[in-house]
């Protein structure tokens, strides 16, 4: 790299500087100018200050951030004659204060008073809450598209679509939700059938609060075992499935349910049974399809952590049934 | 010398001060809380346009008395689950925003959504005057179900239109979500007060504290 940069100076000679006579009247090339953050350059300009000359920003390379970086430093860019627009073009005020716009237009001359570098922003470390914010990275858009995705049980690529964002947002307020939900649906269903169904004015029906209880237990306790049982064994057999991606994809499994509950409303025992079977296969369907692209490698081991996977959710499916079954009804016994 | 006349001063103007707070007639102490905690109430309820400002100085009195009242109010068992989601709620709803790249302090969305149960415990005493003398009545409960529904939407939209300005524009509704769910939950509590002091008739529904519920299968799950 540097034997370019000693070629160009060949090159050159003073006439191309902006400044006859070797006297700099602006520092600006202390500065990288294609860094938003402002960085000095370092060794390039070194070789500037001998000679007065000043490359094109493309030249300068001190170490910028990646996710600001043009070019990489590693492919050799292509000489682009200097023009007189790019050397010198006299001083204006910048509309924009973005560091963006200050530092990555190339060498414009600006007020030195807008050169001075943005304050470094503190480490973020494990005990801020801004630590956790990759958790959450998802925008309203993505989460709509993961909770359509789960709806379905054809293998649909669910780890494509959350790609290296798995979220936390969706299984935490998916599965409070569904909690919520059965609680309070499961009480209005058993009122309902007693309002419909007794004939013995001396039974009573009381509000079940142990629903909420016993739904956040299961649900909560299931959200937050099973992906870990799944990673652990995924850990043990050497297949590669991230413990965020297993959450998120047991959390958003969960979605279907919320619906299918609304729908049980509907008093019939028989509907019950069947609304809530749909669900369970649906969602079943859609983990273990999910789970078998990543698992291919591994068919043996991977079926029966597989089948495993299947059995446990049907078994939490079914179990929904019992909050609209349950009653919650007191006979009077004379 | 400037300096020691100043320091020479400070004292002489602290004391009257001190002396002012602590001589006050005990009603203006608590009259000045209860002023703050009125007009940050008024202005969350009632969003006006500088409605922002009111709520910059954050206290948690007012959400904490809120919170009790709506305990007292409901009573019983429901007082404990009332304040579990209150404190439990409005903890995970800030965090929530906070998580999602919102630009909000933590007690300033805490004292928000304190503030805006304030429609609920309307709802929560209308519901218990209403029930009084139409407890009997089986239809009483779709008055239940109109206040508290009205009080869950007042409340509603009384804290989206703070906690949706603080949260970047593609996540509004996922900070906004959260909230619906628990003032969705503080107003099933109230409905669910019904059962425990007013309802009763075919209906039943004496407090459900003394009884034992036996789960009986048998005779309900024959259908419809």
């Amino acid at each position: 790299m540097s034997k370019k940069y000693e070629r160009q100076i060949d090159d050159k000679d003073e006439s191309f500087g902006n400044n006859e006579g070797g006297e700099r009247k602006i520092d600006f090339e202390d500065f990288d100018l294609n860094s938003s953050t402002g960085e000095m350059a370092t060794a390039p300009s070194n070789a500037v200050r001998n000679t007065g000359y000043i490359p094109p920003a493309a030249y300068v390379s001190s170490p910028t951030p990646p996710q600001r970086q043009a070019t990489s430093p590693a492919t050799p860019q292509p000489y682009v004659p200097p023009t007189a627009q790019t050397l010198y073009s006299p001083p204006t005020v910048p509309t924009e204060t973005e560091p963006e716009q200050l530092f990555g237009q190339g060498p414009t001359a600006v007020g030195v008073d807008q050169l001075i570098p943005p304050k470094p922003k503190p480490p973020v470390r494990i005990w801020n809450i801004e630590y956790y914010q990759f958790l959450f990275d998802v925008d309203t858009r993505d989460v709509a598209i993961r909770i359509l995705r789960s709806l379905s049980p054809l293998p649909a690529g669910f780890f494509d679509t959350v790609g290296d964002k798995p979220d936390l947002w969706g299984p935490l307020w998916i599965s409070s939700t569904l909690i919520f939900t059965l609680a309070v649906l499961g009480n209005v269903t058993t009122w309902i059938k007693f309002h419909f169904n007794n004939q013995d004015p001396d039974n009573q029906w009381n509000y079940d609060a142990t629903k909420l209880g016993i739904g956040a237990g299961v649900i909560y306790g299931y959200l937050g075992l099973i992906p870990l049982l799944l990673w652990g064994a995924c850990k043990w057999f050497k297949i590669e499935l991230g413990y965020l991606q297993a959450v998120c994809l047991y959390g958003y499994s969960l979605f279907i349910f919320i619906p299918i509950t609304a729908v049980n409303v509907i008093s019939y025992t028989w509907l019950h049974w069947v609304s809530i079977a749909i669900a369970t296969l649906i969602s079943a369907c859609f983990i273990v399809f999910n789970l078998v692209g990543i698992f291919r490698p591994h068919m043996g081991t991977g079926a029966i952590l597989l089948l495993v996977a299947f059995i446990l959710h049907a078994g939490l499916g079914i179990f929904q049934v019992y909050f609209f079954v349950a009653g919650s009804v007191t006979i009077k016994t004379s | 010398m400037m300096q020691n006349m100043d320091v020479e001063d400070q004292p002489a103007q602290a004391e009257p001060t001190k002396m002012n707070t602590l001589d006050e007639p005990v009603l203006s102490t608590l009259w000045r809380d209860i002023s703050r905690v009125g007009y940050k109430l008024f202005h969350v309820l009632i969003p006006r346009g500088y409605s922002e400002k009111a709520l910059r100085d954050w206290d948690l009195w007012g959400p904490l008395v809120f919170c009790l009242a709506l305990a007292l109010v409901l009573g019983g068992d429901l007082a404990v689950q009332v304040f579990i989601i209150v404190a439990l709620g409005s903890i995970v709803i800030t965090l929530n925003s906070i998580l999602l790249g919102g630009k909000v302090s933590f007690f300033q969305s805490v004292c928000l959504v304190g503030y805006c149960i304030f429609p609920i415990l309307l709802a929560a005493i209308i519901c218990t005057f209403v029930n009084i003398p139409l407890g009997s009545k089986s239809w009483a409960i779709f008055f239940n179900i109109g206040f508290a529904a009205g009080g869950f939407v007042w409340s509603v939209w009384a804290s989206v239109g703070f906690l949706s300005a603080a949260v970047p524009d593609h996540r509004r509704l996922l900070a906004i979500y959260p909230v619906i769910l628990f003032y969705a939950a503080l107003s099933w509590l109230v409905l669910i007060s019904y059962k425990q002091t007013g309802g009763r008739g075919t209906i039943g529904g004496s407090s459900s504290s003394g009884n034992s519920t036996t789960p009986t299968n048998g005779t309900l799950s024959n259908g419809l």
